[in-house]
């Protein structure tokens, strides 16, 4: 039987789609940024405001020392500026990195109202004293009521938050954003051939049921790919920068921006190595695609057992490539972000987010079929089986992020761990939300028999964990390309759910074209009567 | 009345499975089976009821879990304090990284010998525990159920013996107790 | 389910049956042990004797009498530890792992290396137990109160995480071997007839009988175990890898090496279990259970896990000049092009170019070539650690330092030494223990045994008449409905068609009395019940058995009633002929 790709399910897709792209487009119109503000010590119990400054930015130097000057003095602080730019000048070894910078300030505020901060503080301090006792009055005026801002510092950084706003003219959350779902969904599809190429290559008999769901998630392929080689073009062109190293002044010794570490990597990172890898990748993961796609439809009408011994020379040669593609791939695209940083287990990690993925989506799929009445060839200990890859994989995921981060923290070497530095500083919350809901919720929600074949606990975890891994390759991305600029807002969200839409309608569009089951599959037999 | 062990014996699993579901579909409950292997679907068939010694390995690595995390908690953090590698033991939370391994292995080092030592008591299968298998080839290539007529008091032991015959036994044997 | 694609070669080649297993796995038990294995067993008591006495020197004199210098401060003793741990993971993977992915073919071959696991593991503990100098306190690395040592131990050390990891993991190892050794250790107890023997594996066995409610609890915990076992292989040798992992020596410091790690010694593991399988097989005469398929998979499982080490050793060169810090760099090409490049390059042909041999089929299903490859990866995989280990120290950042390393007679000799205490505890556990898991084997028998996959009328007599139960109850479900209609017709005889039956019977066999009876339970397939129901009927001697053919039996079975065919199946009549004669 094959699916009925109903006028309604495409109407409630089209509906999905449609919301998404209008969260968007909101998204995109309110999109406002920052500047990249940072609370440094300056010296012994003094702090001050590092905040820096693109060179993309709608500002010059001299108006935004004037807004916040004045800004401050209605708020009743002063404010010194030093310019770190200006005192590293000659520190040519050190400034290299930041020449991007318009200016790099720091900003130390000072109370007008009485002599120093401390008076300012306990004024407050005594207010609240009832509350919070004595020993805290400093501190008291920290927590107090929402919005009010007590401190100098807290005075400051609301002042550079309002002044330093703009309009993402750039649009980098844009671009990166598009870059984050472009790379995730062609990662689930690329998840699917991965697990079809892998069960050929090892003569699996138990996925034979999931075979066409399967080859549905990759028909995303090239449609993905479309997206992907969209945000490239962009960043190829410079419309986007993503990519720092496309920057050609960073490989330019003259040029005041030059990078030494980037130009020496110049052979992996530039432009026409970074396109050819692209043809390769995409040559292999779609020729590969459509050549089982092909052999699966003719093996339905053939049969015989030449066409599964073609598709398992195939699957294991498939997984030689992709042992390489998908490392040097996840190096390219999402690693060389990060231009300067590097990690051999990198490619591995990003891997096995993408199995994972790929696993939780056929499942999704898999139980809103049943529900229509599609996969009664489906039973328990299919699902077990699935189930139990979802376990296994977030599992998988768990111990290379964990030993990828402890290695990192452990050895505190600082060409490496500044990826976690980043992470740490302006992505804390949403890092180790992520890290603890991908490991905690399927370990110890699917650690029993019963929860890997129970329907409900399935779709709840899944989607818990779509959407979890989703946010893993946001933290990939954007520490990287939008810095402290992250958000997710309408943008996101609706970006997310416009690719949701559309990927789940290429899915069930490709599903709809050819039966639900595969016929004469050597071991259809088996896995039909397969109980544990 | 004396209770009667009726043994049947079978050469073959699924005969065994067979005449057991003969059996039991006639209300006849099937006290004991001795096999040599284990046999798939049997435990549905004579009632044996699903083990809880996974849900004993859970709550045995919880312990081990708790302990380990408890120990390293006092030992690294609160009873003496180090300074390794630049890294000071001020809190649990900082230091969490460098105890996940020990963590893991204590976790499963409960799980599986908390088990394993449950799994040997409750079966009885200690050192020294004399076995109990009617007849020594029900280790090889037999296969022998167990009938009680003390737990089938509504046939006759002649009525059992006849009904168990009907099935593709082998052997028959009868034991008082 | 004994349900199983027929393009799937067997697993058991042959006519077995459930008595034939056990023949088979005990008769190296039970007889006198072949020439070739007193011959083996003495060589290597002396290598191991001769290791002994080198530990026991290298206690004595300390740990200088061996080659460690100034830069390389850490070489055989540690290269050796994590060599035998590598060799280790393969028993649990196969027994954890594959149970989990239901690879039938891993019953062939997870009790021996399950053995050679924990063997491998007690060998691997060997060397940081002498190489900590003073061995007398070693309970040091326990968390012990610290007035008792110096101060409690450092938890945040890898090296403690070690004494966790291998202690937990020698112990799991353990108990999972063992636990699935209790039924078998019973099934050798019930068929010895020597009192001390019986005794002994009655010991060993634990009082097993075989009760369904054990056998179900039994399969649980092997579950459990099996997935408790899983992320503890991971973690063990992530673990060992954190050793090097942690630190910021270039060459050891990079994230890579955990998974590595595993694949490495995933792939060190099954070229071990080859050596020793091809090994086994050949002395214990277990060919139709460890077959070219058996060894076919391993190697395939060798090929993916060399792929995979390949692969980090290209990932780990390519980030070593992507990362763009010159010692990272220096580290690489220094191991590729210095003075030990003869090591690397061991390493590489070895472990990265041999395996790839195996994508021709014809190779890897030849036996003499397995054993040849299996060998070269062992060697490949100590090496690796020898490159990873002494050329990332011999040539430190101080230039000044740089020192090259030579092995002593007393490295050589440890290592050898384990070697053959290693080779002398397998062969006991061969010759001792069931080398294949009896009780696993006979599970998958009707699935995967040769006889079972060709169907009716391959093997002989097993199953005859009512083979159907053999197989899948789909497929042969009008026979089952056949054999059903069979026993009501013979049901239905009335009196006087029993006792007509019973005369022809008599008349065609001839009579006998019961003074003159013969002990018909000589015959197999006859039991007290049934020789009982033939005596009612007038049989008494072999030689009426005898005389009967096919239309006896079917006038016999519509008498007996509850054996249809039996008699005809076990050639009742060939049996007696032959018992007459005694």
């Amino acid at each position: 039987m094959n699916f009925q790709f109903t006028s309604k399910i495409k109407r409630n897709l089209f509906i999905i789609i449609a919301a998404g792209l209008a969260m968007f487009v909101v998204g995109f119109l309110t999109e406002k940024n920052h500047l990249y503000t940072e609370i440094h010590s300056v010296h012994e119990g003094e702090e001050g405001l590092l905040v820096e400054y693109y060179k993309e930015l709608p500002f010059t130097k001299v108006k935004f020392v004037e807004d916040v000057t004045v800004a401050a003095t209605e708020a009743g602080i002063s404010v010194d500026f030093s310019d770190l730019i200006e005192l590293h000048k000659d520190d040519h070894h050190g400034s290299q990195h930041h020449d991007d910078f318009e200016f790099k300030m720091l900003l130390t505020p000072h109370s007008l109202e009485t002599e120093g901060e401390h008076g300012h503080s306990e004024a407050h301090g005594d207010a609240h004293a009832e509350d919070h006792g004595d020993s805290h009055a400093e501190e008291g005026g920290h927590d107090a009521h929402a919005g009010v801002h007590h401190t100098p510092m807290e005075t400051l950084e609301h002042i550079v938050h309002e002044v330093g706003s703009f309009n993402d003219t750039g649009h980098a959350r844009t671009w990166s954003n598009l870059l984050v779902n472009a790379f995730f969904f062609f990662g689930i599809g690329l998840g699917a051939l991965f697990f079809i190429a892998l069960q050929y290559a090892t003569e699996s008999g138990w996925g034979v049921v999931y075979k066409r769901i399967l080859e549905a998630i990759i028909g995303w392929l090239p449609i993905g790919a479309i997206f992907l080689i969209i945000v490239f073009v962009g960043a190829s062109m410079h419309w986007n920068h993503i990519y720092h190293w496309m920057d050609p002044e960073v490989h330019n010794p003259e040029s005041a921006h030059f990078d030494i570490i980037i130009a020496n990597k110049k052979p992996f990172l530039s432009q026409w190595f970074f396109w050819l890898m692209n043809a390769v990748y995409f040559a292999v993961f779609l020729l590969f695609a459509r050549g089982f796609r092909k052999r699966s439809l003719q093996e339905d009408l053939e049969g015989g057992t030449k066409i599964h011994m073609k598709n398992f020379a195939k699957g294991a040669l498939f997984l030689v490539l992709f042992g390489y593609l998908s490392s040097a791939m996840s190096w390219q695209w999402v690693m060389s972000i990060d231009t300067h940083w590097f990690s051999t287990l990198y490619g591995w990690y990003v891997f096995s987010g993408i199995w994972l993925s790929a696993t939780i989506f056929i499942l999704l799929l898999t139980f809103w079929l049943k529900g229509l009445g599609y996969l009664d060839f489906i039973n328990e200990s299919h699902i077990h089986d699935m189930g139990k890859w979802m376990f296994a994989i977030s599992f998988l995921w768990t111990y290379l992020f964990f030993s990828q981060f402890m290695l990192i923290w452990y050895a505190n070497i600082p060409e490496e761990v500044t990826y976690y530095l980043d992470r740490f500083g302006d992505y804390k919350w949403i890092l180790w939300t992520t890290v603890a809901v991908n490991f905690v919720i399927p370990i110890i929600l699917l650690m029993s028999r019963e929860a890997k074949r129970s329907k409900n606990t399935i779709i709840i975890i899944g989607s818990i964990l779509f959407v979890f891994h989703w946010v893993d390759v946001f933290i990939l991305v954007m520490p990287g390309s939008v810095f402290d600029h992250w958000a997710i807002g309408f943008l996101e969200v609706g970006m997310f759910v416009a690719f949701l839409g559309m990927f789940i309608y290429t899915v069930l569009n490709t599903l709809s074209k050819a039966p639900m089951l595969v016929k004469n599959h050597p071991y259809l037999d088996e896995n039909l009567h397969h109980h544990t | 009345m004396a209770d009667k062990i009726i043994y049947a014996m079978y050469d073959d699993d699924d005969k065994l499975l067979d005449g057991a579901r003969m059996l039991v579909s006639k209300g006849i409950h099937v006290n004991e089976v001795f096999s040599p292997m284990p046999i798939h679907g049997l435990d549905d068939v004579i009632g044996v009821r699903h083990t809880r010694l996974g849900i004993a390995s859970f709550l045995y690595g919880l312990t081990g879990l708790m302990l380990a995390t408890l120990g390293m908690k006092y030992f690294m953090i609160d009873d003496w304090m180090m300074n390794i590698g630049g890294k000071p033991s001020f809190s649990y939370l900082e230091n969490l990284p460098a105890f996940i391994p020990i963590t893991f292995e204590f976790t499963v080092l409960c799980a599986a010998h908390g088990m394993a030592i449950t799994y040997l008591l409750r079966n009885k299968t200690l050192p020294g525990m004399p076995a109990s298998n009617p007849d020594p080839r029900t280790t090889d290539d037999m296969f022998v159920m167990e009938i009680r007529t003390a737990e089938n008091t509504k046939y006759s032991a002649d009525e059992l013996q006849s009904m168990v015959k009907s099935t593709a036994i082998v052997e028959l044997d009868e034991k008082t107790v | 389910m004994h349900k199983e694609s027929a393009i799937r070669e067997p697993l058991i080649l042959g006519d077995k049956t459930f008595k034939q297993i056990t023949d088979d796995v005990c008769r190296p038990i039970e007889n006198q042990a072949p020439r070739g294995w007193y011959i083996l067993i003495t060589i290597a008591t002396v290598i191991a004797l001769y290791g002994v006495g080198c530990i026991l020197y290298l206690i004595g004199e300390g740990i200088g009498t061996w080659g460690l210098n100034n830069a390389v401060d850490w070489a055989w003793d540690i290269t050796n530890f994590v060599w035998w741990v590598g060799i280790g993971h393969a028993g649990t993977l196969i027994s954890a792992v594959l149970l989990l992915f239901r690879q039938k073919w891993r019953m062939a071959v997870n009790r021996s290396a399950e053995a050679m696991t924990i063997f491998a593991v007690i060998m691997a503990a060997i060397f940081p137990g002498i190489h900590m100098g003073r061995i007398w306190v070693s309970y040091w690395v326990l968390p012990l109160p610290n007035q008792f040592g110096s101060l409690w131990v450092n938890f945040n050390s890898p090296l403690l995480w070690d004494v966790f990891a291998i202690s937990t993991y020698f112990s799991v190892s353990l108990v999972f071997w063992y636990i699935g050794l209790i039924p078998d250790f019973a099934t050798i107890r019930d068929r010895m007839t020597k009192p001390l023997t019986k005794k002994i594996y009655g010991l060993l066995s634990f009082g097993w009988s075989g009760r369904a409610k054990h056998w179900n609890r039994f399969e649980i915990v092997s579950l459990v175990l099996a997935g408790i076992a899983t992320p503890l292989v991971f973690s063990v040798h992530s673990i060992v890898s954190f050793d090097f992992a942690t630190s910021v020596i270039p060459g050891w410091h990079t994230t890579i090496f955990p998974p590595y790690f595993v694949a490495g010694a995933v792939f060190s593991g099954f070229a071990m279990v080859q050596t020793l399988m091809l090994i086994v097989r050949k002395v214990m005469h277990l060919e139709a259970y460890i077959h070219t398929k058996h060894i076919e998979y391993m190697n395939i499982v060798i090929m993916v896990t060399g792929s995979i080490v390949g692969v980090a050793y290209l990932t780990e060169l390519f980030m070593a000049w992507y990362s763009g810090v010159e010692y990272e760099s220096y580290a690489f090409l220094n191991r590729a092009t210095g003075p030990m490049a003869w090591a690397y390059w061991v390493m590489m042909t070895c472990n990265v170019i041999s395996p790839q041999l195996m994508w021709v089929k014809k190779w890897r299903r030849s036996l003499t070539f397995t054993f040849i490859l299996s060998i070269v990866v062992n060697i490949g995989m100590w090496f690796e650690r020898f490159v990873i280990i002494v050329t990332s120290l011999y040539r430190g950042h101080m230039p000044a330092s740089w020192a090259y390393f030579y092995p002593t007679w007393v490295d050589v000799g440890v290592f050898v030494g384990t070697i053959g205490i290693f080779t002398v505890l397998y062969l006991l556990y061969a010759r001792y223990f069931p080398v294949l898991a009896i009780s696993e084997v006979k599970t998958i028998l009707k699935s995967s045994g040769e006889n079972y996959k060709d169907g009716f009328g391959a093997g002989e007599g097993y199953y005859g008449a009512d083979g159907s139960h053999g197989h899948d109850h789909h497929e042969s479900h009008d026979e089952v409905v056949e054999n059903t209609k069979h026993e009501e017709t013979v049901a239905e005889l009335s009196e006087e068609e029993i006792a007509k039956n019973k005369s022809t019977l008599l008349d065609r066999i001839g009579t006998a009395e019961a003074s003159e009876a013969d002990d018909l339970k000589q015959i197999s397939g006859v039991g007290p019940v049934l020789e009982k129901t033939l005596n009612s009927i007038g049989i008494f001697k072999f030689e009426q058995v005898s005389k009967m053919t096919s239309e006896e039996y079917n006038l016999l079975d519509s008498l007996t009633k509850s054996f249809p065919g039996r008699a005809e199946r076990d050639n009742w009549a060939a049996q007696a002929t032959e018992l007459m004669t005694k």
